[in-house]
């Protein structure tokens, strides 16, 4: 992207004081406005001072980051992270006042809150006779996700105890916000919470970070929920306003997330924002915008000035299996002869496969795996270890910078087959208490994991991570199992992989293991990219872009999905669409399959989405 | 031009441990700090630590820095060293101020490592530590950002640190030490001093350089060719390039340098006494040469400040170690002045009274060495009205400086104590009380104690009061001694107060004692046979002190003592000091010191670790 900016977008970048709203559709150069604005400020304006430019993904920061690293000592002048890091670096340094002392530990797996939120009812009996009270231990997994969602729910509206009416409601935000701090932990929506009560409660704290940051930059307004709102007010006060926002109503698909585009008009209101649209275009080939166009008419991107002409195509398949062989092999034709719209040659890297959601994605991996093309699927902010020996190493890990995380130490045990009864009253210290577990198990891996565990040498400042993986590799090394062997050797890498990404982040002598730990829960070690196909969620292409792009499962009830009832849903449903066409640079093809396989075996005639109607690309074409 | 531009910052407390004899001592520092304290007291330790902490150039430190208790042979390693530094922001008129503001210099400096205090006001501190290493079996030093700074000071091991501290964010505040063996000579001469910082770059534009070396080559040039010994020489060194290959003609010969940068490097300075030619200062006495390194600094400073761009901020930090050194007393007073048009915070160690008597009293930091160890006080001027802090610097820095740098002082009322002691001491000890580091102060009555026991107090000197037993005198004393800071409610039990008894002053005391010598004394003095009868004839029903009659003669037996006690107050200065001499001759040797003066050498004996010297022992 040599090209010189437009006139609107160099608007944006000659923006300095007071609030500013850049309304920018896809491909509008959105990321280029913001960093070309950071890098103005440092570069012109005078006098001492410091940005801080907030994202939605660690994606988007290390990008960000990566465009900005020629300015000298860009990470002394700008804190470049998502507002969950943010909070945590706040939280970390300021936050005794709500009860944080040093580095949060952060339970950001779904699977820790429930087994929080199971452990505060468990401890409490009017909770477990309720519990119990809806049906069979499938329903009552369903009531604890349930409740989860309520407490989840309750902390993203920056809700507290006194502000829950519902009894159970109540009792189940307090047990479980009890037992996480027993635990020594939090979540995530807490690190929001807690920043939000510190400077709300001690503004003076809050006029710390205004002065240290002349300039405030937010990307991905759209995705702002209102707890992420209420922070950067509180952080704002009353009379700061130099914050710019970036953002696209028209890509807001978090709402689930209980996101909502309407805190961008909240924010022109809040503060006066100049507001500067942005609607070329200089992502997608003429034919991707002009079918983005017909999915939504309020997008108002031209269409005429694109130079290349680009592909959106349309296949109706037989079935998933059909549609993924026909995704393949245009693939593969596509990476053989290459396309005239697309300068250079394709690889496999240039193509991303998107569904609505994971499963519509399966096919598609088997039959990648059957032909052994490398492709790499969305990456979790936390990597989930495949084999025993990574996932147990782990939660040693958890256990030796958090000795409270009764949680962890309860998993751990229960892996290792060993009684509750052993553990209770067990003071949990350092590597003490893993010797003791390995003492009283008869997993042999326990031995070897001690071993990697015991060699880390945590009490001294540098902690020898290889040397632990290392131990743990030649362990795989040595198995005879195929599978197992490949597992610990996969994990094995991307753990080295993911701490040496954490000491290049950090000064060196930051390389401690509770750092670790909660940057690895950030998941601000995210590898950047992978090798292969990407196979995505339209949620998880949010930002991303590809020269070639199949959105797969165009059909009715499953894009949109058949749980968007209400008016809202639907039209987020829409965005959804919206977001996947645009992720095309050059080409892009949809398809769907006419008979869909139910979970339960059955298989189910499909119609086309109302999407593809809309884009006037009814009738399909035939399945070549 | 103001010298004490406001730089943002202060550097308001320094807490170290177990850095050589300063096991655990907090000095908290002023704009202006004066270390006073004997010799060998920790002072240097002091400086030395602080600059091993943000010193301008290498900061060292090393296990050879450690506290080591009088009975351990080598520190253990778990003991390190640390060397905390506490900075507060400050506004445009140099006070400590709640926050830094949006802009400052010293906030983007310092970023995250600033930190909030209980009251979420700002403050940046960092500690040096010396550490062992295990795994690496060394020591190893590192810097980093302290999270807290507890007002209770007794376990600062436990504070948290944060993210390290990297030398470019100590630069702007490093501190610059000038140690007591500065020389204008050594600096310049020595690459890096601030003689030869400021002198580098001489700020001429390209044209004048062009100008000026076009006349040093025509100086050259002139010399050469005007002297025929200089031409001599060149012509024979051509010989030169016939054994050596180079260019034809290659030989010059620079009677002065041709280049400026090379012209720089011997600047000299020349500087003229009163009426005598002006001679090059390197040929000057040591003071002159360590006061020029002193005005040097003070120079080079305020030009770095100067040339500091906008939005650069610095903060000159300088510890000075004896400004006074080589300097006679006027040029010591002087200097002061001087010290004070430095910019930034300055830090002294001084013996200098003269010195010291400029000096705030809130400014002055006591070291004193107990054992192994030391002590440092400061006197806590808070709730000290004004006009007390007033009286404590003028009649006490200025009249007694010299009280400072004392292991012993004794306080009593006037003048005959003060004339009298020092011969009873001579006596006592067999040497002079200077040399032993006594000093004997009078007060000015009984109501003049309280602002030097503020100080002595203050400062944790050793003191001592001896005082009259007038109800009055007693009472004035006693209300002295209740004063909050002093805090001393029952005087009778403390060793150090000795008073007269049976409501006698001193005079009264030494004639119940001491008749015999005391008219041996004024017979000699006004030559006289009988001098005491002379003067009750002389001066019965003349008026007295208060327009009272005299009446020597109508009380039968207390006449006598009341005409010596008169004729002892009027004329203190002419007879006291004869009367200790008289006195301390006497023959029977038990009476040659007053029995309560002897009491209170006794104790002092005790306290400074000085026994009485027998008339024995004497050679």
């Amino acid at each position: 992207m040599n090209h010189r900016l437009s006139t609107e977008q160099q608007r944006a970048v000659q923006h300095t004081y007071g609030a500013l709203l850049v309304s920018a559709g896809p491909g509008a150069g959105k990321t280029r406005v913001l960093t070309e604005r950071i890098r103005r400020l440092l570069k012109e304006e005078s006098g001492n001072f410091q940005i801080l430019a907030l994202t939605f993904t660690n994606k988007a920061a290390n990008e960000m980051i990566e465009r900005l690293k020629d300015i000298p000592d860009i990470n002394e002048r700008a804190f470049i992270g998502t507002l969950h890091s943010f909070c945590t670096d706040v939280l970390a340094r300021r936050g005794k006042p709500v009860g944080i002392d040093g580095l949060p530990q952060i339970f950001s797996n779904p699977y820790d809150r429930t087994s929080i939120l199971t452990m505060a009812i468990n401890d409490d009996s009017y909770l477990l006779h309720e519990l119990k009270e809806t049906g069979d231990t499938e329903k009552q997994k369903k009531t604890i996700d349930i409740w989860l969602q309520r407490i989840i729910h309750y902390k993203s509206s920056l809700r507290g105890l006194s502000e829950i009416d519902d009894k159970i409601d109540r009792r189940i935000f307090e047990g479980y916000q009890s037992a996480l701090c027993a635990s020594g932990a939090v979540d995530f929506e807490d690190l929001l919470f807690l920043t939000y009560q510190l400077f709300d409660e001690r503004p003076k704290i809050a006029d710390f970070y205004r002065r240290l940051y002349r300039f405030i930059c937010i990307d991905e307004a759209q995705d702002l929920n209102l707890a992420q709102y209420q922070v950067i007010r509180a952080l704002c006060g009353d009379e700061y306003n130099n914050i710019m926002m970036v953002g696209d109503k028209k890509q807001s698909i978090y709402g689930f997330n209980t996101a909502d585009p309407k805190f961008m008009d909240d924010f022109i209101k809040d503060y006066n924002a100049t507001v500067i649209e942005l609607h070329e275009n200089f992502r997608c080939s003429r034919s991707v915008v002009a079918r983005a166009k017909m999915l939504d008419d309020t997008y108002l991107a031209g269409v005429d000035n694109i130079p290349v002409s680009g592909v959106v195509e349309l296949f109706a398949c037989k079935d998933e299996d059909e549609e993924a062989q026909h995704v393949i092999q245009k693939v593969i034709g596509l990476c053989n002869t290459g396309h005239p719209d697309v300068e250079g040659s394709i690889r496999l890297e240039s193509c991303a496969v998107l569904g609505r959601t994971r499963y519509t994605l399966l096919k598609i991996e088997e039959k990648l795996g059957e032909k052994n093309l490398p492709y790499y699927k969305q990456l979790k902010s936390d990597y989930e270890f495949e084999s025993d020996l990574l996932v147990e190493f782990e939660l040693c890990l958890r256990l030796l910078v958090n000795p409270k995380d009764r949680i962890h130490l309860d998993e751990l045990r229960k892996k290792w087959g060993i009684g509750q009864k052993m553990v209770e009253n067990k003071a949990v210290l350092g590597t003490q208490v893993i010797s003791y577990l390995v003492s009283n198990t008869t997993d042999k891996k326990a031995n070897v994991i001690l071993e990697a565990v015991e060699s880390l040498n945590i009490s001294n400042d540098i902690v020898r991570m290889p040397k632990a993986l290392g131990i743990l590799e030649k362990y795989g090394g040595g198995l005879d199992d195929e599978d197992d062997k490949r597992a610990i050797l996969e994990d094995t890498k991307v753990f080295n992989g993911e701490w040496d990404r954490f000491l290049r982040s950090q000064r060196a002598r930051e390389n401690d293991l509770a750092s670790f730990m909660t940057h690895r829960a950030l998941g601000t070690m995210q590898q950047p990219r992978q090798e292969g196909l990407a196979l995505l969620t339209v949620h998880s292409s949010k930002g991303l872009e590809f020269d070639v792009v199949f959105i797969v499962g165009m059909s009715d009830g499953t894009f949109p999905d058949y749980r968007a009832k209400d008016a809202k849903a639907k039209e987020e449903e829409r965005r959804n669409a919206f977001v996947a066409v645009t992720r095309s640079r050059r080409l892009l093809y949809l398809s769907y399959p006419q008979l869909k396989e139910m979970p339960w075996g059955k298989k189910k005639t499909q119609a086309p989405s109302l999407f593809l109607k809309d884009m006037g690309l009814l009738p399909p074409g035939p399945c070549p | 031009m103001s010298a004490v531009t406001n730089s943002g910052i202060c550097v308001k407390e320094v807490r170290i441990r177990n850095f050589r004899s300063l096991k655990s001592i907090d000095v908290s520092l002023s704009r202006l700090t004066l270390l006073i304290g004997p010799n060998n007291s920790g002072k240097t330790s002091f400086l030395e630590a602080l600059f091993a902490a943000m010193g301008a150039g290498k900061r060292n430190l090393n296990s050879d820095d450690i506290y080591i208790a009088s009975e351990e042979s080598k520190p253990p390693y778990e003991r390190s060293i640390l060397i905390d530094v506490l900075i507060r922001p400050t506004d445009d008129s140099g006070n400590v101020c709640d926050s830094f503001p949006q802009g400052s210099y010293w906030l983007n400096l310092w970023g995250g490592g600033i930190a909030q205090d209980d009251k979420d006001n700002d403050f940046m501190a960092f500690r040096t530590r010396l550490t062992w290493k295990q795994e690496k079996g060394e020591y190893n030093v590192d810097r980093q950002f302290l999270k807290q700074w507890l007002s209770d000071s007794s376990n600062i091991e436990a504070i948290v640190t944060t993210d390290g501290i990297s030398a470019k964010q100590i630069e702007p505040m490093a501190l610059h030490l000038l140690n007591a063996r500065r020389d204008i000579d050594e600096d310049m001469r020595h690459q890096g001093s601030y003689w030869r910082r400021i002198t580098n770059d001489l700020g001429l534009s390209e044209e004048d350089t062009k100008k000026f070396e076009g006349m040093l080559n025509a100086i050259n040039e002139g010399i050469v060719g005007n002297s025929e010994v200089l031409k001599h020489l060149k012509s024979t060194l051509g010989n030169l390039d016939s054994v050596i290959s180079g260019e034809k003609n290659s030989i010059e010969l620079s009677p002065v340098a041709r280049r400026l940068r090379d012209l720089t490097k011997g600047i000299d300075i020349h500087f003229a006494t009163k009426g005598a030619q002006p001679f090059p200062l390197i040929r000057h006495g040591m003071g002159t040469r360590s006061m020029a390194s002193v005005l040097v600094f003070r120079a080079f400073m305020q030009w770095r400040t100067l040339r500091a761009k906008d939005d650069d901020s610095l903060h000159p930090m300088l510890a000075l170690e004896e400004p006074e050194a080589h300097l006679h007393p006027q040029g010591q007073r002087a200097l002061y002045n001087q010290i004070r048009q430095i910019p930034g915070q300055v830090i002294i160690s001084t013996h200098s009274p003269y010195v010291a008597a400029h000096t705030d009293c809130a400014d002055l930091r006591s070291f004193q060495k107990n054992a192994s160890e030391t002590s440092v006080t400061g006197i806590d001027v808070s709730g000290i009205k004004e006009e007390d802090l007033k009286k404590m610097k003028w009649k006490v820095l200025n009249t007694h400086g010299d009280m400072l740098f004392a292991s012993a002082l004794v306080l009593f009322e006037g003048e005959t104590e003060e004339q009298q002691f020092p011969v009873y001491a001579k006596r006592y000890w067999n040497r002079d009380h200077n040399e032993l580091g006594i000093s004997f102060i009078g007060v000015g009555g009984a109501g003049g104690y309280l602002p030097f026991l503020r100080l002595v107090k203050g400062l944790g000197l050793n003191w001592y009061i001896f005082s009259d037993a007038e109800q009055d005198a007693l009472n004035k004393m006693s209300a002295a001694l209740k004063d909050k800071y002093i805090d001393i409610n029952d005087y009778t039990k403390c060793p150090n107060v000795i008073t007269l008894t049976h409501g006698q002053d001193i005079e009264a005391y030494l004639i119940e004692g001491y008749t015999d010598a005391i008219e041996a004394v004024l017979n000699h003095c006004n030559k006289s046979n009988n001098y005491i009868a002379d003067y009750i004839n002389d001066m019965t029903g003349k008026k007295g002190k208060g327009g009272k009659k005299r009446d020597y003669k109508s009380d039968h037996d207390g006449g006598k003592e009341r005409a010596l006690s008169d004729i002892l107050k009027e004329g203190k200065t002419k007879y006291a000091d004869a009367i200790a001499h008289e006195i301390v001759s006497l023959v029977d040797e038990s009476r040659r010191i007053p029995r309560r003066i002897r009491d209170l050498f006794d104790q002092m004996a005790k306290d400074i670790g000085v026994a009485e010297h027998s008339e024995e022992k004497m050679v």
